[in-house]
């Protein structure tokens, strides 16, 4: 085989190709008519990513309108960003299925035991990670809908996008369960840090490192009124400080009160019961 | 005289300009890489729609995971902006007619692998494949991007006319392919061509994008900078494939193994070209690629990776183990210098004391080696006259329409000539 100058001499003709080969003679407005359509085509390579990563820049968004239909008909319209910005924990689905007898068999998916080969259980995986990639919480909160109305529009959208694609999981689940009552619910998997995971305190699979996420509106607080006089004058403060802090402890007790895993399966009627699917071809939708 | 100066200097760099991208883009390249490429991604979406098939309804149909209804209204605007993944598996239901889809998919993947009638099994795979991409939605990852990708290139080119069933064709009815324009369309020949190139450069451009922004897209993080990414990409349990979590002992190897990653994805796109830099840069690809399919549970991602890096490496590496023996110079040099050496030694100045046993065996050895020599001398004959004989045919061809174009000039020569007169 060839050694490390070998590629070296290589690259040099990847350089300076004509060194080593003649260009074939072609009509000169052949060559040009290939040449744009390179330029588009890379143009249509570079572009998606660039989307993504600007999140819509103006000369972005105008020079990939045009080649839209041609990057997604090829798959073009990717972001690239594996395991990026940060790799981050992972995410499964848990399902229950309800058996005749009233027992509950659960199962999580991807499940190695289950799905083979590896590349089986890599699609599952895709699968769960998706559902909560498309996740959308329920709402959107009335203040939204007063406030921007095209926003509010596009979040009945994404929750919309989100119940059908987890009632197409259910379904399934379903048919493989001879149509027994299936309920299915999103779970986190935390990754320990190094420090932790080698002073011990968590295995991978710890129970712990398994958090549900639950399907609860967001809910906006009402803004708080702060009088104009009640702000403390520096003399004042470190006897104003006690009460105020108290109020703050109050405020974050509540908050990070331990939130209590739902029954799955009432979890999963509630959502059958609020389940509002807008027709997909609604004008409203479409606007 | 200074503006005719400073004219021409934005001229000769256009000129200049234009002379590079001539270069870069139309010098015709040998298609052997290309070849060996096909191969592996061919490999790559065979298995792909094996492992699909031991599912099928779990991922295609109204039953699906991702049902057909869903999976429509996912692109086509019901919940937002419509796209243009079209594909008619949407409208697919019938388990029979989804199993015999799978299978032509199957046997057209296969044909492309082994390079059998590559022009057509070639388009063909891409278009399933992107049939299959824009139905899965929901279930894709890495995988399925590249080897889109990497068939999207190779169907343009004459990637069949090397490491092939097409060239066992070819080889067997050569006369009757080379004699017509469309066979020698169907079983290329294996010669330089544009095509070939363009395709290699766009596949080169495109890693380079890939990489550009997989890197760019790991800088907004935190952990590619102060050395975490790597510790929770082994971490996870869902990827892991072997348990790498004893290298968390070893923070300094973390965080070198993170910061290189993310050095290497961004500065991928420069360093890939030079001739300094373009082995560290394979090796790098070879290392990360490599690791994430042994360690990260996606071994089908990591070694279509490591097959598509390999667009880098240039078609002259691999014209040795080519369907061609024709053009082999330097191994005829070394075995000629083997043979002398061996003839030498038993020459008149070799030594008559020398031990017989030991004469009649090297005698032997050049023996065996001359004969080895002779019949590659032979078939390299054989497939010079073949050439020669297809060239000769082609000329005849080509001397023969010359005829023709002449003809014709001499009747529209003639016929001018008499309206001419008919008009005096």
């Amino acid at each position: 085989m060839s050694s490390s100058s070998d590629i070296g001499q290589q690259s040099d003709e990847a350089s300076h190709p004509a060194d080593a080969e003649t260009p074939v003679q072609r009509g000169n407005w052949k060559r040009s008519l290939i040449s744009v359509l390179i330029i588009v085509h890379l143009l249509a390579v570079a572009l998606p990513p660039m989307m993504f990563q600007s999140g819509g820049s103006a000369i972005v968004t105008t020079l990939l309108r045009p080649l839209r239909a041609y990057t997604e008909f090829l798959y073009l319209d990717r972001g690239y960003a594996f395991f990026a910005p940060d790799p981050g924990p992972s995410h499964l689905i848990d399902a229950a299925v309800t058996q005749s007898d009233g027992q509950r068999t659960e199962t999580r998916y991807p499940d190695r035991e289950q799905q083979w080969p590896r590349l089986l259980y890599h699609r599952h995986f895709m699968l769960a990670e998706f559902l909560t990639e498309i996740y959308q919480p329920p709402g959107p909160p009335r203040e939204l809908a007063q406030i921007d109305r095209p926003a509010a529009e596009q979040w009945v959208r994404l929750r919309a996008r989100y119940e059908h694609v987890r009632q197409s999981l259910v379904d399934h689940l379903r048919t493989q369960n001879d149509r027994k009552p299936v309920a299915i619910r999103r779970v986190e998997h935390l990754i320990p840090s190094a420090a932790e995971f080698h002073a011990g305190d968590f295995a991978l699979n710890d129970p712990l490192l398994y958090e549900v996420l639950l399907d609860l509106p967001i809910t906006v607080a009402p803004p708080q009124v702060v009088p104009t006089e009640s702000i403390p004058a520096p003399a004042a403060v470190q006897d104003l400080t006690a009460p105020v802090d108290d109020a703050s402890k109050d405020t974050a007790s509540k908050d990070d009160a331990p939130k209590e895993a739902p029954d799955s399966e009432t979890d999963a009627q509630q959502n059958a019961d609020s389940e509002v699917t807008p027709e997909p071809d609604t004008a409203g939708v479409k606007s | 005289m200074i503006l005719q100066s400073q004219t021409e200097q934005p001229k000769n760099w256009l000129l200049s300009s234009w002379n590079t991208w001539d270069r870069f883009w139309f010098t015709p390249r040998q298609p052997h890489v290309l070849g060996l490429l096909r191969i592996f991604t061919g490999a790559m979406l065979l298995y792909c729609h094996l492992v699909l098939a031991s599912q099928l309804t779990s991922f295609l149909g109204d039953t699906a995971w991702i049902n057909n209804d869903t999976a429509m209204q996912l692109h086509d605007g019901a919940f937002g902006i419509a796209d243009a993944g079209h594909s008619y598996l949407w409208y697919l239901d019938s388990p029979s007619l989804l199993w015999s889809h799978q299978v032509l998919t199957i046997l057209v993947t296969a044909s492309f692998m082994i390079g059998l009638l590559t022009r057509i099994t070639g388009p063909a795979a891409w278009f399933l494949q992107l049939m299959y991409i824009h139905r899965l939605t929901g279930a894709l990852f890495g995988l399925d991007q590249i080897v889109t990708y990497t068939v999207m290139y190779l169907m343009f080119t004459p990637c069949g006319s090397t490491f092939s069933v097409d060239t066992w064709i070819r080889k067997k009815f050569l006369n009757k392919i080379s004699s017509s324009p469309k066979l020698d369309w169907l079983f290329p020949d294996v010669r330089p061509s544009v095509v070939a190139n363009v395709a290699t450069r766009l596949l080169q451009i495109h890693l380079c994008v890939i990489y550009l922004f997989g890197g760019l897209a790991k800088a907004r993080g935190d952990s590619w900078w102060d050395g975490t990414a790597v510790w929770y990409a082994i971490g996870n349990y869902e990827y892991q494939s072997i348990d790498m979590t004893w290298l968390g002992a070893y923070p300094r190897i973390i965080a070198a193994l993170s910061n290189i990653t993310l050095f290497w994805e961004v500065f991928y796109c420069a360093l890939i070209w030079p001739r300094l830099t373009r082995p560290i840069v394979l090796g790098l690809a070879i290392a990360v690629h490599g690791g994430i399919a042994l360690f990260l549970g996606m071994a089908t991602f990591g070694l279509m990776m490591v097959a598509a890096n390999m667009i880098f490496i240039e078609p002259t590496w691999l014209t040795g183990f080519g369907d061609d023996p024709v053009d082999d110079p330097i191994d005829d040099q070394k075995e000629q210098e083997e043979i002398d050496n061996l003839v030498a030694d038993l020459g008149p100045g070799s030594g008559i004391h020398q031990d017989q046993d030991l004469r009649a065996q090297k005698l032997k050895q050049a023996e065996k080696k001359i004969r080895a020599k002779y019949a590659k001398l032979k078939s390299r004959h054989a497939l010079v006259k073949e050439r020669e004989a297809k060239y000769r045919e082609r000329v005849t061809r080509l001397k023969r329409r010359e005829a023709k174009i002449k003809r014709y000039a001499e009747r529209r020569q003639k016929a001018k000539k008499q309206r001419t007169d008919e008009q005096e």
